[in-house]
């Protein structure tokens, strides 16, 4: 039978679910082609993990938060006060402490006082963003120019066969002297935007897989980041911030990033500058509940005394 | 092969394991909380064993049971081996389950040559079906099992004889027991092979009241007490071979730097053992 006959619902349905598996598909084959061999190795960088989920705004967002943990950068004027708040180096000192080259990038920038969120938008060209970008394409957690090929490949075949299909199905329905043809418009553009958006994804299917194992590694430390202590000068709080966002880690205790990270969302919001404070005190509520969850159970479990 | 120091993965401690791994030789992981795991778990495990060698360590098998250990038990062990590829397994002996009750906690069954040859069942079915021997532990008790004939260091010694299972020396389990039952833990280490000493645990416990005196609890909730370093000087001495020490921590988690720094303090016992050897 076929299907270009069929009546105005019943191709509907057809349309749908020849829709759905070529998504399907498409989707199936990406995952094989990017996602394959042994389990990503993780990197030993927090940045890294940072550029790889949120690209090199992120990243620098991360260190800038680690770097104001460490006492390498601080907040001017003082966090609390009202008003527009701007990140400084702490000191000429402050350039032989930072460890990575994206944190003497950061330094270097804020050696005069700067707005975080003015800088983090018109900064091009970072050497150490180039670096973690084509370190992450080599190790197939960002698309290259193959994948990014082969993922556009499949899409316009997928869209060409239904678009194909679509437009035969119009001209018959205009040829019949019919023109309810609204429904299947609207279908063959929302495959479309799901289409472009799937080949468009910023990491492949191996990036995605790196982060959700480190998101499952590190499981419910996402809630009991007001347990970290401030200014301790170690990773941790470069890698919580790296594998969750700074959302995980702004905190009473973290109250300058907090701060900080108020001053970045509210500019991309366009909010007004008052708005850094509400957001410390939004931080401060939810940082207090989370401490309650913490220290319970037997992680790993001992099996009782004597394991 | 160089001694190496690690800790027990836990959740807890994930962060700050991950943010110190260039401080951490090997990491060992419970198998049992990773038996019915979602697949992704236990594929986050491999990202994990990708960056650092990790163990796997058991906890209900009860390969000292008389009674035998469940051939599922084993094949779900055999699996999470078979996919993490751990540089070895362990598992305790003592039994957990009997009669169709679970114990719910590792208990020490009568030392006699009965429950050594079921043991020694035990350890050959279990090479056969995950395809390794498993690394041996001894296990605290607070009673002495009654029926016992035999001492807890030779009842050891001829498991070991009668397989070829190398011996995850728990120290603390070593000191409590010694404490608990009143004699020597240097003379028990006189009485085991200690050639056949594989991995090392340590871990901390608590004094509890009890008829009698005080007993030592064997937690995991506490630091290491001082006589367990001085256990480990004290094998570091003696062992030829390589040394893997894992310290076990399962609560009341104190800040990383503390645990880093029992690393530290372990470390500096095995080398001052090795220095006492030359």
């Amino acid at each position: 039978m076929n299907p270009l006959d069929l009546p105005g619902p019943q191709f509907l349905v057809f349309y749908l679910v020849l829709c759905l598996l070529a998504m399907w598909t498409t989707e199936w084959l990406r995952r094989r082609q990017e996602n394959g061999g042994e389990a990503p190795a993780p990197p030993d960088d927090p940045y890294l993990v940072a550029y790889l989920r949120g690209g090199h705004p992120e990243a620098a967002r991360v260190a800038i938060a680690s770097l104001l943990d460490r006492g390498l950068l601080k907040l001017e004027p003082p966090a609390g006060q009202l008003g527009r708040l701007r990140v400084v180096a702490a000191g000429p000192e402050s350039g032989g402490q930072a460890q990575r080259p994206i944190e003497k990038e950061i330094l270097e920038l804020f050696r005069k006082p700067r707005e975080a969120a003015a800088v983090l938008e018109g900064w091009e060209g970072s050497r150490a963003g180039e670096a973690y970008a084509h370190a992450l394409r080599r190790n197939g957690l960002l698309p290259d120019a193959r994948i990014r090929f082969e993922r556009w490949q499949r899409a316009l075949i997928a869209l060409g066969i239904c678009w194909g299909i679509a437009v035969a199905k119009i001209l018959v329905a205009l040829s019949r002297g019919r023109r309810n043809i609204g429904f299947l418009v609207i279908m063959v553009l929302l495959f479309t935007a799901v289409s472009l958006l799937w080949t468009t994804r910023r990491r492949t299917a191996r990036g995605d897989r790196l982060l959700d194992h480190l998101q499952r590694l590190f499981g419910s430390l996402k809630d009991r980041a007001a347990t970290l202590t401030p200014g301790g000068g170690s990773s941790e709080l470069a890698w919580l911030a790296a594998v969750f966002g700074l959302g995980a880690v702004a905190s009473p205790v973290f109250a300058g990033i907090g701060l900080f990270q108020g001053t970045t969302e509210s500019r991309r919001q366009g909010k007004s500058d008052g708005s850094s404070t509400s957001c410390a005190s939004t931080c401060g509520s939810g940082g207090s509940s989370c401490g309650s969850s913490c220290g319970g159970g037997c992680g790993g479990g001992c099996g009782g005394c004597g394991s | 092969m160089a001694d190496r120091v690690g800790l027990g993965w836990r959740r807890e401690l994930a962060l700050g394991v991950w943010a110190h791994l260039d401080r951490i030789d090997l990491l060992e992981l419970i198998a049992d909380d990773y038996f019915s795991a979602p697949r992704r778990e236990v594929e986050a495990l491999e990202t994990l064993a990708r960056r650092v060698p990790v163990v796997i360590h058991g906890l209900g098998l009860g390969l000292a049971s008389s009674g035998g250990v469940e051939t599922c038990r084993l094949e779900r062990m055999a699996r999470l081996v078979e996919r993490l590829r751990p540089e070895s397994w362990s598992e305790h002996l003592a039994f957990v389950r009997a009669g169709g009750f679970e114990i719910g906690h590792l208990a020490a069954p009568p030392r006699t040559p009965s429950t050594v040859e079921a043991a020694a069942r035990n350890l050959r079915r279990a090479r056969a079906v995950v395809g390794t021997s498993p690394l041996v532990e001894n296990i605290a008790t607070l009673i002495d099992p009654p029926a016992s004939c035999l001492s807890e260091a030779s009842w050891i010694a001829q498991i070991l004889e009668g397989s070829d299972c190398p011996l995850l020396l728990d120290l603390h389990n070593l000191y409590a027991n010694a404490v608990n039952h009143g004699y020597d833990a240097v003379g028990f280490l006189d009485r085991i092979p200690i050639e056949r000493v594989g991995a090392i645990h340590v871990s901390g416990g608590r004094w509890i009241p009890a008829p009698g005196g005080a007993r030592v609890l064997d937690d995991h909730l506490h630091d290491v007490p001082e006589p367990v370093y001085g256990l480990l000087e004290e094998v570091a001495a003696r062992a030829r071979q390589p040394l893997t020490v894992i310290l076990e921590r399962d609560g009341a988690y104190p800040g990383m730097d503390r645990l880093l720094a029992q690393l530290d303090g372990l470390r500096g016992a095995v080398a001052r053992g090795r220095n006492r050897r030359r």
